[in-house]
């Protein structure tokens, strides 16, 4: 099964997160650490700082992942992602207000107002396209004009605000950089029922699939899916961008390279889109960490790096 | 909490310019009266000599008083600190803070990526960017003291994790000449070096005397950066470019504008506002490495500003970006020495 290889795929990324980075474990070194709470170097490094990073990594990648898959289920479009569709860009312009107009608060309530952002944007997409009913067409077009005005007014907002300098390119390019138990214990409770969510919505997905008069005819409604599938999308953008900033590719990239996998039955697609974004961002932050240490490249860089040729692949061999 | 801190930041920097001013004005009384100027200036720089003698003095004796450890210290944040013992392991995470550490004669054990002077300190180990440094490679040098910069890491985000570690941290700061005699003093203090220390400051306020002795009264600047667009950005009072043109007594026709635009301290400026301040001297500093266009070359290509009066009189100067931009700090008595150099040429 793929779901399985994509498990171990994962499991031997996480491994190699925490054996690798400015400071190479050997096995047995990191196992240590991992095991034994002696308060030693090896402990400090796998426990303190390289679990949890990854930890992040894989709630972030997940989210992202099924916000993708459940974004293009709902609109049709095999385009869609919370990046295009501005969910991302809402969240980040929350992110930044926070980050700029409260310069000493709280991650919790960091998190909090990131998480509003991102229902507010998927909020504001779906009022938008609702006319009597929602329409697919309408839907991706307020997106794309949404995603373009959020995404200006964070810049505008970086600008302006000397404050928020140094911390704009890790921001706006999306990166892990010093996130730690904490950020996971604060995203964990979002993402996790989230994603539980989506998966048992996933049979309505199914007949959303086959168009909405005969979705309707099967007694599914249609309007009220979309709209629970919104707020999923909009709390797991939230999650994310409050941990990892705008880290774009990964919502568009899951659910392709899923579907290549696994076909178009939603209730196989979305769990693995969870896995494959898992995968993308644990993998990209695994290498964003090395390639240039001790410093860092913005891991939003290689989630386009690794995606883009991929899903180009996709696009010209595949189907 | 982190608000009063940056209350206090804000008080001590302001305190500080407001020291710089006074001084200033002081310099300026005397030369009112009926002495010629040039007397008068070099009167000055021998009682500053004089000064300087006696400070070097102090300076002896107060190397024989040793730091007594523990030691609790104030540092440039507001933050009150203890240090167990001398430390040994120091790391150093902006080039600010490495070279206020190796000019002290302490070693540096890790430095942040872009950190290239003193030489000795480029072969300490690499600890990561300044904005990014790496925890790892920290924790794996076990240090005993942490020097951070209070312009670059004072954000909750990089200030915690820092913090955390359980390793002391000192946030050192060289935003203006009375920020870094204090500096001195605290990095004196904790390293053990209160002569070296005071011996810096001596020097440091030899160096003021005599750029702001030499550089002829009245004379007007500006200090412009450009960003790629070519839009221009002068530094105003609270840089560390418009601090030394205070030091020295020029007066800088930016001083009192409030940052506008991505870089603090710098202000924007429109060209038309430029041609209208019109100052004798304009410094140029660029900051992309040759071979790209300096700015001063650049300012001379753009037709209205031929008719500055800075432009006429050849006195559009290229400014050295470490001295005046990237590393504000223990090198002040260079840009202080070229600063009174190029405003005092014909």
């Amino acid at each position: 099964m793929w779901t399985l290889a994509l498990l171990g795929a994962l499991v031997v990324v996480g491994m190699l997160s925490i054996i690798m980075g400015a400071i190479m474990l050997g096995l047995p070194d990191a196992i240590r650490g991992l095991i034994h709470d002696n308060g030693e170097f090896e402990r400090l490094v796998v426990w303190d700082l390289r679990l949890p990073r990854f930890l992040d990594a894989v709630l972030v990648g997940a989210a992202l992942g099924v916000s993708g898959a459940l974004l293009q289920a709902v609109t049709r479009n095999p385009l869609a992602d919370p990046t295009i569709l501005g969910v991302s860009a809402a969240a980040g312009l929350a992110l930044a207000v926070g980050l700029v107009l409260f310069p000493g608060i709280d991650r919790e309530w960091l998190a909090v107002i990131t998480i509003l952002g991102g229902l507010v944007g998927a909020g504001v997409l779906l009022s938008m396209a609702w006319q009597g009913a929602i329409s697919s067409i309408r839907l991706t077009l307020a997106g794309i004009a949404i995603s373009a005005f959020f995404g200006a007014a964070i810049v505008g907002l970086l600008a302006s605000s000397t404050t928020f300098l140094e911390l704009s390119l890790g921001f706006l390019a999306g990166g892990l950089y010093g996130s730690d138990w904490r950020d996971a214990q604060i995203v964990a409770p979002i993402v996790i029922p989230a994603v539980a969510i989506a998966i048992a919505l996933t049979p309505r997905l199914n007949a959303l699939a086959l168009g909405d008069e005969l979705a309707a005819g099967l007694g599914v409604l249609t309007d009220r899916t979309r709209l629970i599938a919104l707020i999923l999308v909009g709390a797991l953008t939230g999650a994310a961008v409050s941990v990892a900033g705008l880290v774009s590719f990964v919502g568009l990239v899951s659910p392709h390279v899923s579907r290549s996998l696994v076909g178009e039955d939603q209730r196989y697609l979305l769990p693995t889109s969870a896995l494959t974004g898992a995968l993308l961002v644990a993998t990209a932050d695994l290498v964003a960490r090395l390639v240039i240490r001790p410093s860092e490249l913005p891991m939003g860089i290689l989630t386009a790096a690794v995606g883009a040729p991929f899903l180009l692949y996709l696009v010209r061999f595949r189907r | 909490m982190r608000d009063s801190r940056m209350m206090r930041f804000a008080l001590v920097g302001t305190a500080g310019l407001a020291l710089l001013f006074g001084a200033a004005c002081s310099d300026d009384e005397p030369e009112a009266t009926s002495t010629p100027t040039a007397t008068e200036a070099a009167a000055t720089a021998t009682t500053e000599a004089t000064a300087t003698a006696e400070a070097t003095e102090t300076a002896t004796e107060a190397a024989a008083e040793e730091t007594v450890y523990p030691v609790e210290v104030t540092d440039m944040l507001g933050r009150t600190v203890t240090i167990e013992a001398e430390p040994t392991t120091i790391v150093t995470l902006s080039p600010t803070a490495a070279e206020f550490v190796a000019i002290l004669g302490a070693e540096v054990a890790g430095r942040s990526s872009s950190t290239d002077f003193p030489p000795e300190v480029v072969d300490a180990t690499d600890v990561g960017s300044a904005y990014q440094p790496n925890q790892e490679v920290i924790a794996q040098l076990n240090p005993d003291l942490i020097v951070a910069d209070a312009t670059i890491h004072a954000a909750p985000q990089l200030r915690e994790p820092l913090e955390a570690s359980g390793i002391p941290v000192i946030f050192v700061t060289a935003a203006n000449i009375g920020d870094m005699t204090t500096t001195y003093e605290l990095m004196g203090t904790v390293l053990n070096k209160s002569g070296e220390a005071a011996e810096q400051i001596a020097a440091v306020d030899a160096a003021a005397a005599e750029a702001s002795s030499s550089v002829p009264e009245g004379v007007s600047a500006i200090l412009l950066i450009a960003d790629r667009d070519n839009t221009l950005y002068a530094a105003n009072a609270g840089s560390w470019a418009g601090a030394l043109l205070d030091e020295v007594g020029a007066e800088n026709v930016a001083g009192g504008e409030a940052d506008s635009g991505p870089y603090p301290g710098f202000s924007s400026v429109a060209p038309e506002v430029l041609l209208q301040w019109d100052p004798d001297y304009i410094l140029a500093v660029t900051p992309a490495p040759e071979p790209a266009p300096r700015l001063s070359d650049i300012l001379k290509q753009i037709p209205p500003f031929a008719g500055l009066s800075a432009m006429q009189n050849d006195h559009v100067v290229e400014m050295d970006l470490q001295l005046f931009l990237q590393s504000p700090g223990p090198r002040v008595i260079e840009a202080l020495g070229a600063l009174s150099e190029t405003l005092s040429a014909e």
